[in-house]
């Protein structure tokens, strides 16, 4: 019988696994436990995640049930009964209740938790999908990068770096004027993972304009400020940037609460019915285009629908419990990589001033 | 490539490890990188005579198997890649191998360079074992497990939720 050469089976076959498939072939032997737990095999694995086609990220949304809002995590390829709560460490679960997305990269989920009146914020940097969360050797430099909040108008942004463990403060050179930016930012999307992309609304024309623009965390400077196609009003005013293989993606919701079928079941919370519209934008490699490809994923009731309109395919999702308000946070590829764990990082007197915008912040690689 | 359609091929025979010949089209061989590259080198040349290319590592009912999968595709060529119909052919062509087949039909994409073919085999094969046991890795990849009872159990542990 023929067996494939090491080298077709380590770097075309295992790449194209799940994460739960490959922690469990750690145990084949030796070699494949030193292969996958290798550094350079977790990154492998990662680009493959983003950008092989068949892969359904993680979701993460919050929602309320049971009256508490939440952070939850949706697997479409496990398909998972149940929306499981983010497996959080044993410290932290008592705060799952007051934890904001931060953003993803890598991978990985950037929480923040609530410190009001303190001085240091808590953050949380783990894996959501293997909930794994130790401290890896930290040879590469993770960045929380926070474009000022409203109130103090600068022309800078503050870097935290974490290798450092200290703030620094960024000078713009580019003709883009940050202090209009500032106080119309709606979230930030990581591509490439050193690509910072904030989402800003232009009031200053005739017709508000959705665009973005672009701060690269390499070599520290501004890039394009590029406006988003124009897009039916009604439908997609509401909008936040998500990524999605790799590419930056609009994301918009279009509730309609059925309160027919509401009275019909009896009870006391909404049933939202949700079509998420996903406009894929940008992507680093082929610049913009829009419009490239939709793929919706519908909330009903009591399964979720994937739905990739570029093959016609759809996956369904059974999941229990009802929820309300969901809102979608982020689209996490599935990996291996490590979370490396807590920090807390001291509020500079700077930032503390300008109290805490959190769509502001963001961390990159 | 070459311009001049005086100098340029219409058909190149392959010959497999058994010493099988087959004549194939030009177009159907320029799926595999490998062969593509020796017509071109020969076009260069400016040979008219028929090229004959040896694959030493390629038997013929493998070799058959990877032509009808390059034939099937050059139709496609103009296409895009999302082509439905095409889709269903390869799931359909894949679907009907042994792990055995399946190991060779990977190797030959390899060598004669048809990265689409070896994408195809590669997420077939990845599909198909995503849910089989340790054990049955061990089997298929005919893989000697060097653990000692400890250290299994340490790693089973370390990831105690990957096994369950």
């Amino acid at each position: 019988m023929a067996i494939l050469p090491l080298d077709i089976l380590t770097l075309e076959i295992l790449p194209r696994l799940p994460p739960k498939t490959l922690l469990r072939f750690k145990l084949v032997n030796k070699f494949f436990y030193n292969h996958i737990s290798s550094k350079e095999f977790i990154n492998h694995h990662l680009q493959y995640s983003v950008s092989w086609n068949p892969s359904y990220p993680i979701i993460v949304f919050d929602s309320v049930r049971d009256e508490q809002r939440c952070l939850y995590m949706l697997d479409a390829e496990i398909g998972d009964s149940s929306f499981p709560h983010i497996h959080l460490p044993p410290q932290f679960s008592s705060l799952k209740k007051d934890l904001k997305v931060v953003g993803s990269c890598r991978g990985l989920l950037c929480l923040k938790s609530f410190n009001l009146g303190r001085r240091t914020d808590d953050w949380i940097i783990l894996n959501p999908y293997t909930g794994e969360f130790g401290y890896d050797s930290l040879n590469d430099d993770y960045k929380l990068v926070l474009l000022e909040p409203p109130y103090n108008y600068s022309d800078k942004v503050s870097v935290f770096s974490v290798k450092a463990d200290s703030w620094r403060y960024i000078e713009n050179n580019s003709d883009i004027d940050l202090t209009i930016i500032q106080s119309k930012v709606s979230n930030c999307e990581v591509i490439d993972d050193y690509l910072l992309h904030w989402l800003w609304t232009d009031y200053s024309g005739k017709q508000t304009k959705r665009r973005i623009v672009c701060f690269n965390l390499r070599n520290e400077q501004w890039g394009a400020d590029v406006a988003l196609p124009d897009l039916d009003d009604n439908k997609h005013r509401y909008g936040h940037l998500r990524t999605l293989e790799g590419c930056l993606c609009y994301l918009c919701y279009n509730d309609v609460n059925t309160n027919a079928e509401l009275k019909s079941h009896g009870r006391n919370f909404p049933l939202t019915f949700l079509i998420i519209v996903i406009l894929v934008l940008w992507s680093p490699r082929e610049h913009l285009k829009s419009c490239l490809k939709e793929r919706s994923g519908v909330v009903k009731k009591n399964f979720l629908v994937w739905y990739n309109i570029r093959d016609k395919t759809s996956k369904k999702v059974e999941v229990s419990g009802s929820l309300c308000n969901l809102r979608v946070k982020s689209l996490c590829p599935r990996s291996l990589v490590s979370g490396f764990g807590t920090m807390r990082v001291k509020i500079d007197n700077h930032i503390e001033a300008n109290n805490r915008h959190m769509e502001g912040y963001y961390i990159g690689w | 490539m070459a311009s001049s359609s005086s100098s340029s091929l219409s058909r190149v025979v392959v010959k497999s490890s058994d010493n099988n010949l087959f004549v194939v089209n030009k177009k159907v061989a320029s799926q595999s990188q490998l062969l593509k590259q020796c017509i071109d080198n020969m076009e260069e040349k400016g040979t008219n005579d028929v090229i004959l290319i040896p694959l030493s590592n390629v038997t013929s009912n493998i070799l058959t198997l990877v032509l009808e999968y390059c034939e099937k595709h050059a139709d496609f060529a103009d296409d895009d890649n999302n082509n439905q119909e095409l889709k269903q052919w390869d799931h359909e062509f894949l679907k009907k191998f042994d792990y055995a087949t399946l190991n060779s039909l990977t190797m030959a994409a390899d060598y004669m360079v048809t990265k689409s073919l070896l994408n195809l085999c590669c997420q077939f094969i990845a599909d198909s074992i995503k849910d089989l046991t340790v054990q049955q890795i061990r089997q298929i990849f005919d893989i000697k497990n060097d653990f000692t009872p400890q250290e299994e159990a340490d790693i089973k542990n370390e990831n105690a939720w990957a096994f369950r």
